[in-house]
């Protein structure tokens, strides 16, 4: 994992008085809220329904347990004993206290930890693959390159007042855990045309009220021209993208308006226009940051674990959660597992302050002190030996923490929506809740296999329901809520957007909808196909009539 | 309305002109890029000031700093990001005279807006009255830290302490 | 044909806790029980010019007017928002109690 040096703990230390400052004066009228408003949320404070909120910024979805340990602190002294896991990697506070965020800041950098940019029109935190480092499909590591964007967009003096938020996704895996296709900018490591490595840089891709997918930018960009490029393409957008209007603001507007050819043409221009050289990192600045993501000393192991296949036969339900959370991992004898935050009933993405303690001390015992959160509001373990999965286990079983469901029907994405965001227009997490509950059988989870659902309180898309295999959108109609589904949205590869089924359904019908969507899923269905294999054979006829047919 | 640099609030030595009016013998008079554009420099000036905003024509732009000791950047509100864009710009096309920006920027900008090329800020006299010249400077000091290269930042870059320590480590 | 006028409160959130608030006709008080209800659009009038005070403006964050009906003589906020909001909690149980009531084991409803 990468640590602070001096240098990183002084800039935090820095920006964390700066935040004190700035809420002083506040307090004393010096700013207006107006004035407040974007430099608090270049913080990551939002004043929601309740309370204010703090997004604190889990970069690349990677922490070690004393900063777990850390959340739980602040989630027990500053809240009301939890916090909130987001589909952005991040975590979130519901309730803390305005005079009290510049002391949580405090205790945050102490553990090298921070809000800068989780919010506002800025370069938001960047995100990544959950399993990197540990995933066998890796051509290389994406965090190094997503630690030096970090770095390089932390009070970009140039690119804090954009027209809207910038969020960048980098994965340097085969398959796309990443979902960069649905970001300003996405990367892709890739090898370039003599193997060596480099970029291929998406652009335009994001999901809100006009979703789209990324265009191409740049096939090949060589990694000495990463941060001059993004230089160049940010600049382009700051100057160029709208202005007039939020909702057009995004630099995915932009590109689809310009073009992706003029919008490219006009970036090339910018970037040859610079030079790279004034900007970019020195190469030992790049292997200095490439070096603290080199894989720990992994004990050797063979990779067959007899004691791992006595266990999953003696304890079924243990081996339901090893079929379903646990991953293959490149190293043998090890893998990596998903603690699922979403037990049958919960809020997705939940965990308390002892949970939070309790995946610490796991992380610590079993998995060289590392844990990761994944954009599915759940958490991973990426080095864990086998013969300790049992163990693993049964810890997590104590707070829990044990949902044998990754990936399943009860894998739920929830927005906070109507129960504390202000700019919902119908509730998300209740909704989840209920469908969780109608699914509670493993059994049936099980049999009906990999199946994606999220969900928005508004067209924000917070919930990414544009994504989901059946995505839900919560509108407000009249001031009743009413539900908009969508299916056959794919954050992975062949990325594609949902299509609406039709008419919207009142809150209480949502989780039947889903039932007989799942039904109708089930008795058409080829053997070994998932949800949304059948949908994209059969398309959306079967499932509209399902629907609505008997409405 | 009230000027600040880098010491705090300085008296302003240029006019800002109508573009229906002459320019005062001997001044230093700022004028719009429209007016420039039909008009040419005013007569009897002492010095060209040209004030663009952030969607003026990035051409008509360059080719009046190429005629201008100062260029005014227009900010619409404080929020309106381009202007650092365009000062970025205009210094790395070369511009080296006085770059000011305009507008209702709040002090807490005042760091970035320096390490993006401007030398002074022109804000509206109620901001003025609100935020303080101590506030401004404690604002522009409030980071001495920074991580982008290319940028005049506050105090020190990072990656260049960064570098220099490496250097002196393998001596 | 004009808006039908609407009964409405004022409302806020407190600068420093962001805690919901509701005026009283005399101060702000965090229980909506307390509210001064406008029920003319003299008194909402009042109430709006109140909200736009530079001092409210300055002590507390987005003052402003929300609607409100009657109930079996009982005032409610009209639209779902407020009335979460006015429930000053979301809808289900959160926490470390809703994490007590599960229990240990994922699994229980
Ligand atoms: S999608 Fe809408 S309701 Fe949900 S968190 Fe985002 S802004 Fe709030």
């Amino acid at each position: 994992m990468y640590r602070y040096d001096e240098f990183d703990a002084a800039f935090v230390a820095q920006r964390a008085a700066q935040f004190r400052e700035q809420v002083r004066r506040r307090l004393s009228g010096a700013l207006t809220e107006d004035e407040f408003r974007p430099l608090r949320l270049m913080n990551g404070v939002y004043l929601q329904l309740h309370a204010y909120m703090l997004r604190v910024a889990i970069p690349y979805g990677t922490l070690d347990a004393e900063q777990m340990r850390m959340l739980a602190h602040v989630a027990e002294k500053y809240d009301r004993g939890y916090g909130h896991f987001t589909t952005r990697q991040n975590i979130q506070f519901n309730w803390p206290q305005l005079k009290d965020i510049p002391d949580i800041l405090d205790d945050l950098a102490g553990v090298r930890m921070h809000a800068i940019q989780t919010s506002g029109n800025c370069i938001r935190n960047v995100t990544s693959d959950p399993l990197a480092g540990v995933a066998a499909d890796e051509i290389e590591d994406p965090r190094p390159t997503a630690e030096l964007i970090r770095q390089w967009s932390s009070l970009h003096p140039e690119f804090t007042f954009l027209g809207r938020k910038f969020k960048i996704a980098v994965t340097g895996a085969e398959n796309d855990r990443a979902a960069v296709a649905v970001h300003d900018v996405g990367l892709r490591i890739v090898r370039g045309p003599d193997g060596e490595i480099g970029y291929r840089v998406l652009v335009g891709g994001g999901l809100g009220r006009t979703p789209m997918i990324a265009k191409t930018l740049r096939e090949f960009l060589p990694r000495a021209h990463l941060l001059p490029y993004l230089e160049a393409t940010l600049r382009v957008y700051n100057l160029l993208g709208r202005r007039d209007n939020k909702y057009k603001a995004r630099i995915k507007i932009l590109v689809h308006e310009m073009g992706i050819d003029a919008f490219r043409a006009a970036v090339e221009d910018e970037f040859a226009r610079l030079d790279p050289e004034a900007s970019a990192p020195d190469p030992a600045e790049v292997a200095r940051i490439a070096a603290y993501f080199a894989p720990p000393a992994y004990p050797e192991l063979p990779d067959a674990c007899p004691a791992l296949e006595r266990a999953r036969r003696a304890h079924p339900e243990f081996d339901a959660w090893v079929r379903r959370n646990v991953h293959p991992h490149k190293v043998p004898g090890h893998a990596a597992a998903t603690i699922s935050l979403k037990p049958i009933g919960g809020a997705p993405g939940d965990a308390t302050a002892e949970q939070m303690r309790l995946m610490a001390d796991v992380a610590e015992r079993h998995s060289m002190g590392e844990l990761r959160i994944t954009h599915e509001q759940n958490v991973v373990l990426p080095h864990l030996r086998k013969d300790e999965l049992f163990q693993v286990w049964r810890m997590l079983a104590s707070q829990g923490l044990d949902a044998p469901n990754r990936g399943l029907v009860t894998d739920i994405i929830a927005c906070p929506g109507l129960d504390y965001c202000a700019l919902a227009t119908a509730r998300s997490i209740p909704v989840a809740q209920a469908i969780s509950r109608r699914f509670a059988d493993p059994a049936l989870q099980e049999r009906i296999g990999p199946l994606a659902i999220k969900i928005s309180g508004c067209i924000n898309a917070c919930g990414h329901h544009h994504v989901g295999h059946i995505g839900i959108l919560g509108l407000d109609k009249a001031g009743v809520e009413s539900y908009q589904i969508t299916l056959g949205g794919d954050p992975t590869d062949d990325a594609a957007l949902g299509e609406r089924t039709g008419p919207g359904f009142a809150f209480d019908q949502v989780p039947d909808v889903v039932e007989t969507l799942v039904r109708r899923y089930l008795e058409l269905r080829q053997p070994g196909e998932t949800f949304l294999q059948t949908y994209r054979r059969l398309g959306m006829t079967p499932f509209k009539e399902a629907l609505y047919a008997a409405a | 309305m009230p000027l600040l640099d880098d010491t705090g609030f300085v008296p302003d030595p240029w006019t800002r002109l109508a573009d229906d009016r002459p320019a005062p013998e001997g001044a230093r008079v700022i004028v719009s890029l429209a007016r420039l554009r039909e008009q040419g420099p005013p007569a009897g000036a002492a010095a060209l000031g040209v004030h663009v905003a952030p969607e003026d024509d990035p051409e008509a732009v360059a080719e009046a700093a190429a005629r201008a000791a100062l260029i005014s950047v227009g900010f619409s509100s404080f929020a309106d990001g381009r202007g650092f864009s365009v000062a970025r710009r205009l210094r790395a096309a070369g511009f080296a005279g006085e770059l000011r920006a305009f507008g209702p920027l709040i002090a807490d900008q005042f760091a970035a807006l320096r390490a993006c090329g401007f030398d002074a800020v022109e804000i509206p006299e109620a901001l003025a009255a609100r935020q303080d010249e101590a506030q401004w400077l404690a604002a522009a000091r409030s980071m001495t830290l920074g991580y982008q290269r290319g940028y005049a930042l506050p105090g020190r870059n990072i990656l260049e302490a960064r570098r220099a320590a490496r250097e002196e480590a393998a001596r | 044909m004009a808006k039908r006028f609407n009964p409405v409160v004022l409302t806020a959130n407190a600068l420093e806790s962001g805690a919901p608030l509701w005026w009283t006709g005399a101060g702000w008080s965090e229980s909506f029980a307390d509210a001064r209800v406008a029920t003319t659009p003299e008194q909402a009038a009042t109430l709006q010019a109140l909200a736009d005070t530079p001092l409210m403006q300055a002590a507390t964050v987005g003052p402003c007017l929300v609607e409100v009906v009657e109930e079996d003589g009982a005032w409610r906020p009209a639209s779902r928002r407020e009335a979460i909001r006015a429930s000053r909690s979301p809808t289900f149980a959160y926490g470390p109690e809703a994490a007590s009531r599960r229990g240990p084991g994922a699994r229980a409803a």
